[in-house]
């Protein structure tokens, strides 16, 4: 089942990324991009590498880490519930199937273009710096993302009848668990990483807003809804969000002053 | 105070149960957190570490036990071990008494014993029974047939209970691999059958180690052993176990009356003396303290002599599993980790990854998410009847390893060996290394089993005999019942061994092939209180608590139907207290009813109850001691 949906998603993101290719990076960026790819991609190297590294770590210790945090971890999501109460109930009683539709396919497509996606538009760019930044920016939230994984447990609030579970409610997409599942586990919920990626992803768009400004109308609308849906769909808490868009302004505000 | 349980994509229920008193306690002006634990995590503060106020979760008998498995729960002296050792901390001397009483009594003087035991219960309430929950279980039958377990005797609750597997019948001629699929993960890493934490009733553990009696809920089976004769006259109770002949581990190494004996004086202290005091097993430990004496006659006889007690009450020590002594009388280091209120060994630490029975299943791999086990060919259940035959080796013959024989020369030493055995009574002779032969890469070396006298195997208990319908059975652990559903439903499992909520049972009965099956479980949900806590330590305090759980309310909307109220820990036995049934007509607790009407809470009602008790209230509608 997770090949299934691993292609499927691979499939729409790719499309996507052609469709944003054309249409946001233009034909004289991508023409030049044939010849300068790799040189570019030759000197961002170090910064991919960190990247890979980090993500490598991630998927890694990532059994260990939750054995470790089962152990000393600090389970917060009584104290979690008891600070935001029913917040998320709240946004969940906006309800309606074509929302929870749109929101579940932000979650997962939407989710993984808006994190792919800039790579290729910033790769695209004569100028480097973007480039890198976003890369150290994605490495710091990942890397922080997993202290704060291993330091707190929470479940979310789908998992203590906080909120309902939307995106594997039944009759609409049980095989995304299989995804969700094999990326992540239900205790790390805090923070919502997410959202930091996200939030990443549209600050960069303001920032490059010039070259792109396409691409930042359409970053903020995806980040927006991806930060929506992870609440709506009962996945994560508000405080995960809150704690993520910290995380997203610390990873940015680290990169662009070390990264140039 | 805290409410530990398991996450929804556990267990649907409790989460709900959990919600339903957390809201009722914040009603009377108690602060409550919800806090959810992984099962491993769970077990371990509530079994291990004693380390909960209120949780809610199961019963750990899936089927109706005999009441003696109260003993270990309830009673007082068991208050500082671990495991499902009195995790409530409760110390009552009178529930002590009746403890012992019940043991001793048989007849109709145990069932007051009994009766008078769960009242004592239900008014104190160390826990609290809330719901006997109908277990919903989804089902293939494009391969598999007959999973309903009412439709046979003995009927062992869930259609996925280790040893109704056995009875499966397979749709082709063929045997194909059974694949399950759970919630719970804990058995890809640890294997452990005598660990609380890791370990509950029906696990498929059931399948890999064997017992020397098995209780099929009707009646008390031979199984490891060939013939159970209990001694007769006044006096305390005592068993002579004749085993099977030619009984092997999976390693290959015989299975002797040591080793039966070795695990019952293991079970009852696994440090074998090295600590100061005992450190019984996690589990199994009421049936172990009725056994007195353990004396090994020969490599096939043994005896057990019992304390004060019935034989009713001593036979359920025939149930543990035995273990091989070459691998366990290695795990008697005393440990203290930190994770634990108290010390313990080696044994009940270790995660038992190579998982030696003598079980019908051998444990073959885990990895990743999936784990394996394969039929153990030398099992008694399908080996053939007379040892010396060698035209049925390549399908069941007893001493070959899960493939055929190696042809002319194993054939010879088998007619070799039978020749020696009809003259030299069965010796010890099975270890020769002529008799020996190579398995596969990682098959076991398998020794060939000595011969009984007459030349036969006794035969196996009827309703188990021969090869099932499967010849591996696989088990993958995913993340929810929703996903679990959806395997399902995708032909990649045979079967659903998880609670499924009602919701996601919905969909597993649109296709054809698929069915879902019903059934009444004797797990029922419950509050257990740790009352070495204040205020859980006053039973008034709890049986306020109890009183704020609308049971029947319960039952209709988190259970949907599925399940009935409980008022007592006997509820689905025949054991159950005639003032404690529960009374459909007025559909409350008879002992602990529901302070409010029609699924409301009397707020006021309650608070008053709360003052009456010595509680009172700070001006925010606090509950509080004293008012400071």
């Amino acid at each position: 089942m997770l090949p299934g949906i691993l292609l499927e998603v691979a499939v729409v993101v790719v499309s996507l990324c052609i469709v944003g290719a054309v249409t946001i990076v233009g034909r004289t960026r991508l023409t030049a991009l044939r010849t300068e790819l790799k040189p570019r991609l030759r000197e961002s190297g170090p910064y991919l590498g960190v990247l890979i590294v980090v993500l490598l770590i991630n998927s890694l210790v990532r059994d260990s880490a939750q054995a470790i945090s089962g152990d000393l971890g600090w389970n917060i999501t009584g104290s979690i519930e008891a600070i935001e109460g029913g917040f998320v109930a709240a946004i969940q009683s906006f309800q309606t199937d074509l929302l929870t539709m749109y929101f579940s396919n932000i979650y997962v497509f939407g989710y993984v273009f808006l994190l792919v996606f800039p790579l290729l538009a910033y790769a695209a760019l004569s100028e480097r710096d973007t480039f890198r930044q976003v890369v150290t920016a994605y490495s710091i939230n990942y890397f922080v993302g997993l202290l704060l994984y291993i330091i707190f447990v929470a479940y979310g609030p789908r998992n203590v009848g906080a909120a309902e579970n939307l995106l594997y409610a039944l009759d609409s997409n049980p095989e995304y668990q299989f995804l969700t599942a094999a990326v992540n586990t239900a205790t790390n919920v805090f923070p919502s990483l997410h959202t930091s990626l996200s939030a990443t992803v549209a600050i960069f768009a303001f920032k490059t807003r010039e070259s792109y400004p396409l691409w930042f109308g359409v970053a903020t609308l995806l980040a927006t809804s991806v930060v929506i849906s992870t609440m709506y769909l009962g996945i994560h808490w508000g405080i995960d969000v809150l704690v993520g868009l910290g995380l997203a302004a610390f990873a940015v505000s680290v990169a662009t002053r070390y990264v140039d | 105070m805290e409410i530990t349980t398991l996450p929804s994509d556990s267990d649907p229920f409790a989460v709900r149960i959990a919600n339903h008193l957390q809201s009722h306690l914040e009603a009377v002006g108690v602060d409550v957190q919800l806090t959810p634990e992984n099962a491993g995590d769970l077990a371990q503060q509530v079994l291990l570490n004693h380390d909960f106020d209120i949780y809610v979760g199961q019963f750990p008998y899936t089927r109706p036990p005999d009441p003696d498995a109260f003993y270990p729960l309830f009673r007082s002296t068991f208050d500082s071990e671990l495991g499902w050792q009195n995790p409530f901390g409760f110390t009552h001397l009178t529930c002590d008494d009746l403890l012992e009483a019940q043991r001793a009594a048989g007849g109709e003087e145990r069932q007051q014993e009994v009766a008078d035991l769960q009242r004592l219960l239900a008014r104190t309430q160390p826990l609290t029974p809330i719901v006997a929950p109908d277990v919903l279980t989804g089902v293939r039958t494009d391969r598999f047939t007959g999973w309903d377990a009412d439709d046979r005797s003995p009927s062992l609750d869930s259609p996925t209970h280790p040893y109704n597997l056995l009875q499966l019948e397979g749709v082709d001629d063929q045997p194909q691999p059974l694949r399950l699929v759970v919630v719970d993960d804990r058995i890809i890493n640890n294997r452990n059958p005598i660990s609380a934490a890791y370990r509950q009733e029906s696990s498929l553990l059931d399948l890999v180690y064997d017992s020397v009696a098995f209780d099929t809920g009707e009646e008390y089976i031979p199984w490891l052993a060939r013939e159970l004769s209990w001694a007769d006259g006044e006096g305390p109770p005592e068993v002579d176990i004749r085993l099977r002949e030619g009984l092997l581990w999976h390693d290959g190494q015989q299975l002797s009356a040591f080793d039966v004996g070795f695990t019952y004086e293991f079970l009852q202290d696994t440090s074998r003396g090295r600590a100061v005091r005992p450190i019984p097993s996690e589990r199994f430990r009421g049936r172990v303290s009725l056994v007195e004496e353990v004396i090994v006659r020969n490599a096939h006889e043994l005896t057990l002599r019992f304390g004060e007690t019935s034989q009713a009450v001593a036979r359920r020590a025939l149930t543990v599993p035995v273990l091989p002594a070459h691998i366990w009388r290695y795990r008697e280091e005393v440990e203290r980790p930190r994770t634990r209120a108290g010390r313990t060994t080696a044994a009940l630490t270790t995660s038992n990854g190579s998982a030696i029975g003598s079980g019908p299943l051998r444990f073959e791999e885990a990895d990743g998410d999936t784990i394996e086990f394969s039929l153990f060919e030398p099992h008694f259940l399908w080996r053939s009847r007379t040892p010396r035959s060698t035209d049925d080796a390549t399908t069941d013959g007893p001493r070959n390893g899960s493939e055929s024989s190696t042809g002319g020369s194993g054939s010879a030493s088998n007619d070799s060996r039978s020749a020696d055995e009809n003259g030299s009574n069965g010796g010890d002779g099975g270890s020769g290394d002529a008799d020996r032969r190579d398995g596969e890469a990682d098959g076991p070396r398998l020794e060939a089993p000595e011969v009984p006298s007459d030349g036969r195997f006794a035969p196996p208990p009827e309703i188990y005999e021969g090869r099932p319908a499967f010849d591996s059975v696989t088990v993958r652990t995913v993340s929810s019942a929703n996903a679990a559903v959806a395997l399902l439903s995708a032909g990649d499992v045979d079967a659903t061994a998880t609670n499924l909520s009602p919701e996601a049972a919905a969909s597993v009965a649109e296709e054809s092939a698929l069915e879902r099956i019903e059934h009444r479980s004797n797990a029922f949900y419950h509050l257990g209180f740790n009352t070495r806590r204040q205020p859980l330590g006053n039973p008034n305090f709890r049986r306020l608590v109890a009183q704020l759980v609308d049971k029947p309310t319960l039952v209709e909307e988190a259970f949907e139907g599925y399940g009935v109220p409980a008022a007592s820990p006997l509820a689905e036995t025949d054991w159950v207290a005639d003032s404690l049934r529960w009374d459909d007509g007025t559909d409350a607790d008879p002992e602990v009813p529901f302070l409010g009407s029609d699924g409301e809470l009397a707020v006021e009602e309650a608070r008053e109850r709360f003052r009456s008790i010595g509680y009172q209230y700070t001006e925010d509608n606090e509950l509080v001691s004293q008012i400071r």
